[in-house]
């Protein structure tokens, strides 16, 4: 059976108006910070209750006053290079760590491997506010109060819950001999879907 | 105010998965088909997953701010709003929950979608095609092949985002400050707010310690699933 093409447009528009919505919806925070960061404050520090004054672009010329401020009078390179520091530190030593403890989770089978993993993985789904008060007392034991070294150590401790996925290193025979079950066909085969609960962009 | 923390966690988890599932079947569905541009708007609908929720709420914060909310300026011109009419998204406790949530529902769409998109496209044409030819409709293929046959995927979908939403402080924290007065805390920001700003570690302990036993039944049953589901 054959569609019209009034039924075929309908479809047609009706796919694209949820795709550009759905666009809009994940877009719309981004370009609110662009433009707000290039507003000059006389075009932002508008009510809304003005509606002749549109927000939504600029009523007065860009300005890169903010930017300026940023880079003169705030320490923004210093936390800048302290965010890059952080990262990689949590990254080398998580993965130092993770990737022995995952492999050896991976090589160890039965009841207490299972066990074990799951137990390990708890660390990823525990609230990040549960590990800071611990922490606390602990970063305090170890003089690491007001030092980046704090930040690694928190991080890293939460990261350290990837070493969970360990049972995703199996070897590679096991998984084609078992076959794929129904519903699932490669596309999420062994790719990690899942991110880190608090830095979700590293993981996807 | 520990009561409403509690009860605030669930309804936030709650409506946001029951919204992310609904709108990420319908994204998912939309992307598999083929159309101009579709790997920009992969990327575009990306982008919040890929950006730290501390900022991209900082963004939102400005959106609902109480004087400069655009969405209000939008209502107000569409005529939505009258006059004297005004919403305080983040000064009353409804709103300030309708604004959490949607940075909730923002925040974890794409990694829904991605999750049942893999999912959709895991089944094979073929089923479909043999459904066809035997005269089933499109509910009869929805609800005897695409559901069950995307079943661990879609609960691996729904535990992560659960757990995710459950265990998150952030948005709640940068958005109303658990405000106002206390009515829009989750447990996790409850127990920063008490256990790390205000000092009492042992109270703040045991906030943070009653999710435990939630989350350890969450892990055990993610991982069974994820497990069956071939994810993990």
């Amino acid at each position: 059976m054959r569609r019209g093409p009034v039924k075929r447009a309908l479809s047609t528009a009706g796919h694209r108006a949820i795709i550009l919505g759905f666009t809009a919806f994940a877009v719309f925070p981004f370009y609110w910070m662009v433009i707000t960061a290039f507003k000059r404050n006389s075009d932002l520090y508008v009510g809304a209750t003005n509606t002749a004054h549109n927000p939504f672009i600029f009523n007065e010329p860009p300005t890169l006053v903010h930017l300026y401020t940023l880079f003169q009078n705030t320490l923004y390179l210093t936390w800048l290079f302290n965010t890059l520091w952080v990262g990689t530190a949590v990254v080398l030593i998580t993965l130092l760590l993770a990737v022995p403890a995952a492999y050896s989770l991976a090589r160890l089978t039965g009841r207490w491997g299972e066990r074990l993993s799951i137990g390990i993985f708890l660390t990823y789904l525990v609230p990040s506010t549960l590990l800071f008060i611990p922490f606390s007392r602990l970063v305090a034991l170890l003089g690491l109060q007001n030092r980046l070294a704090a930040l690694i150590l928190q991080d890293a401790a939460q990261g350290g819950g990837g070493v969970g996925h360990g049972r995703r290193l199996q070897p590679p025979q096991r998984h084609s001999a078992r076959g794929s079950p129904p519903g699932h066909a490669g596309t999420a085969h062994h790719r990690d879907l899942r991110p880190h609960p608090h830095h979700p962009g590293v993981r996807l | 105010m520990f009561r409403r923390a509690l009860w605030n966690t669930f309804v936030f988890t709650f409506v946001s998965q029951v919204l992310v599932m609904v709108l990420g079947n319908i994204l998912a569905r939309a992307l598999l088909k083929k159309f101009r541009g579709k790997l920009l708007v992969r990327f575009l609908i990306l982008m919040p997953w890929a950006a730290p929720i501390s900022l991209a709420t900082l963004g939102w914060l400005w959106i609902f701010d109480s004087t400069f909310s655009v969405i209000n300026w939008v209502l107000k011109v569409v005529g939505w709003l009258g006059p004297g009419q005004w919403y305080y998204w983040l000064g009353d406790p409804t709103l300030g929950m309708v604004a959490i949530i949607t940075v909730h529902v923002w925040r974890l769409l794409p990694f829904s979608t991605v999750i049942l998109l893999a999912g959709l496209t895991s089944i094979p044409s073929e089923v479909h095609e043999a459904a066809d030819i035997d005269g089933a409709g499109p509910l009869a293929k929805a609800f005897q092949i695409t559901i069950p046959m995307m079943l661990p995927i879609l609960t691996v979908a729904i535990l992560f985002g659960t757990v995710f939403t459950f265990t998150d402080m952030n948005v709640v924290y940068l958005l109303t400050r658990g405000g106002p007065y206390n009515s829009t805390h989750v447990l996790a920001s409850l127990a920063y707010q008490e256990g790390v700003l205000g000092g009492d570690v042992g109270r703040g302990a045991s906030i943070a310690i009653f999710l435990l036993p939630l989350l350890v039944v969450m892990a055990v049953l993610m991982l069974r699933i994820s497990r069956r589901a071939e994810v993990v």
